[in-house]
């Protein structure tokens, strides 16, 4: 994806609406996705409200944006996308845990755990995008929070490594290993739907 | 070979030679041996055979072949032990292709990568699963954002004072320019437009309109707007319904609902 040009991000920054709403136009659908498939599995109902959010966040803090960094402004913005949704999530799952002690035995998110060893379910090429959700959904969100952030951000994306590592401040070698475990997590999970 | 004692024909003969070609004497089992034996007493030319086997046989055996060094033994006994580091490297081998494939980068070890894992039968059983399961992965689908969402994100802004129509130093710039000229006529003295008595409500509840919709509200309605018996005779409210989106969003009507408390209110900001 193309970077947001400077001219139009100055323009933002002095509260100019076109420039706005030109960056929010080519950023929307990849930060909605994005929101989507790292929470979507918990917070389905929340992922419009909170991709709203971190526009807003965005746009407070566009004075913080330096582009002599290095870094690029979709990669700087989707910094602000991983802090947030795990922000939020680490919230949610702080208030589970405390409301409701005993609804959780291990204390770990409160999601529907993968399909046990043994199922049946046969992939083909006819299967539906709900059941492709449904699966690929199910072993993502039982990913570490940095192997999904990685495999989400290379894998959908297409981000490069060193994106990456600015995203998640740290090194590429470290976005390597985090990618390579997360897919051998991902195809084992898979692998034991017999897919 | 001598043929004069042989007959084509003999069924004893060819038995003879079919068991000398089939293998050594030493390893023929001993009723063969013993009815060659037999044969060969009565059959120079298969006699003659049977020696010549012999003298092979006893040939080959005494070839002697020098014991492997320690090096050698090390090795075999390391190609022995392989099979559960092989394991290790045969996943390090499909990672390193992997991320050479995904970079899309010319890399000489690419080849001899994707040799490994096509002729590696473990490398290419697990390469196989792993491809059906990253396509399960690809085909992922995720929805897009819903119909007005850039709508609602603009409202946000400019419910949060982050949104102005234009730059907030040319707008100051436009109202001062406003307010000189407007004391140069009052000065002057022309009659025509009458000054103000009151303090300029109706400017900054335009103005205070403007921070809340944006959009394109020309310099000209601030000025009219300093005139309501006059030129231009509007509340604030109705000029920035004039000004709003076709589709305006809730965010447009929360900040309507505050545009009018603020002027009941007389917050004039």
């Amino acid at each position: 994806m193309h970077d947001v040009p400077e001219q139009i991000i100055e323009r933002a920054r002095a509260g100019d609406e076109s420039a706005v709403r030109a960056i929010v136009e080519h950023l929307q659908v990849p930060m909605y996705q994005t929101v989507h498939r790292l929470i979507g599995g918990r917070l389905a109902n929340d992922v419009e409200d909170v991709t709203q959010e971190i526009f807003l966040k965005v746009f407070r803090t566009l004075d913080r944006f330096d582009p002599r960094r290095g870094v690029r402004f979709t990669t700087w913005v989707y910094a602000y996308v991983k802090n947030h949704c795990f922000d939020l999530l680490k919230k949610r799952r702080l208030n589970a845990i405390s409301l409701d002690a005993e609804a959780s035995s291990t204390g770990d998110d409160m999601q529907p755990r993968f399909e046990p060893e043994g199922a049946t379910l046969q992939p083909s090429d006819q299967m539906s995008a709900a059941e492709i959700d449904r699966l690929v959904r199910a072993a993502v969100d039982e990913l570490p929070e940095d192997q999904r952030v990685a495999f989400v951000l290379r894998e959908y994306q297409d981000l490069d490594y060193r994106e990456i590592a600015q995203v998640m401040e740290c090194s590429e070698g470290t976005v390597k290993s985090r990618l390579h475990r997360a897919r051998e997590a991902l195809r084992q999970r898979l692998r034991r739907l017999k897919v | 070979m001598a043929t004069e004692s042989r007959s084509p024909l003999d069924p004893a003969c060819s038995r003879a030679s079919t068991a000398l070609i089939a293998a050594f004497p030493r390893d023929l089992d001993r009723e063969t041996l013993a009815a060659l034996e037999s044969h060969c007493a009565s059959c120079s030319t298969c006699a003659a055979e049977f020696a010549q086997a012999r003298d092979q046989e006893l040939l080959l055996r005494a070839w002697s072949v020098p014991a492997p060094s320690s090096r050698s033994t090390d090795r075999f006994v390391a190609a022995i032990a392989i099979d559960g580091a092989q394991r290790a490297v045969c996943a390090r081998k499909r990672e390193a292709l992997e991320h050479a494939l995904r970079d899309e980068r010319f890399d000489p070890q690419v080849a001899a990568l994707r040799a490994h894992v096509a002729t590696c039968a473990h490398c290419a059983e697990a390469w196989s699963t792993d491809h059906v399961a990253d396509r399960l992965l690809r085909a992922w689908p995720a929805p897009t954002p819903p119909h007005g969402f850039v709508d609602a994100v603009l409202a946000r802004l400019r419910v949060s004072g982050l949104l102005h129509g234009a730059p907030l130093r040319m707008r100051m710039a436009w109202a001062a320019a406003a307010a000189i000229l407007l004391g140069t006529f009052a000065w002057l003295g022309f009659g025509v437009l009458p000054a103000p008595t009151s303090p300029p409500v109706a400017v900054v509840d335009v103005e205070h309109a403007i921070d809340r919709f944006g959009g394109d509200v020309h310099v000209v309605n601030v000025m009219n707007a300093q005139f309501p018996a006059g030129i231009g005779s509007f509340a604030p409210t109705a000029v920035a319904l004039e000004r709003a989106p076709s589709q305006p969003g809730a965010g447009f009507h929360r900040a309507l609902r505050k545009v009018r408390r603020d002027a009941a209110g007389g917050d004039q900001r």
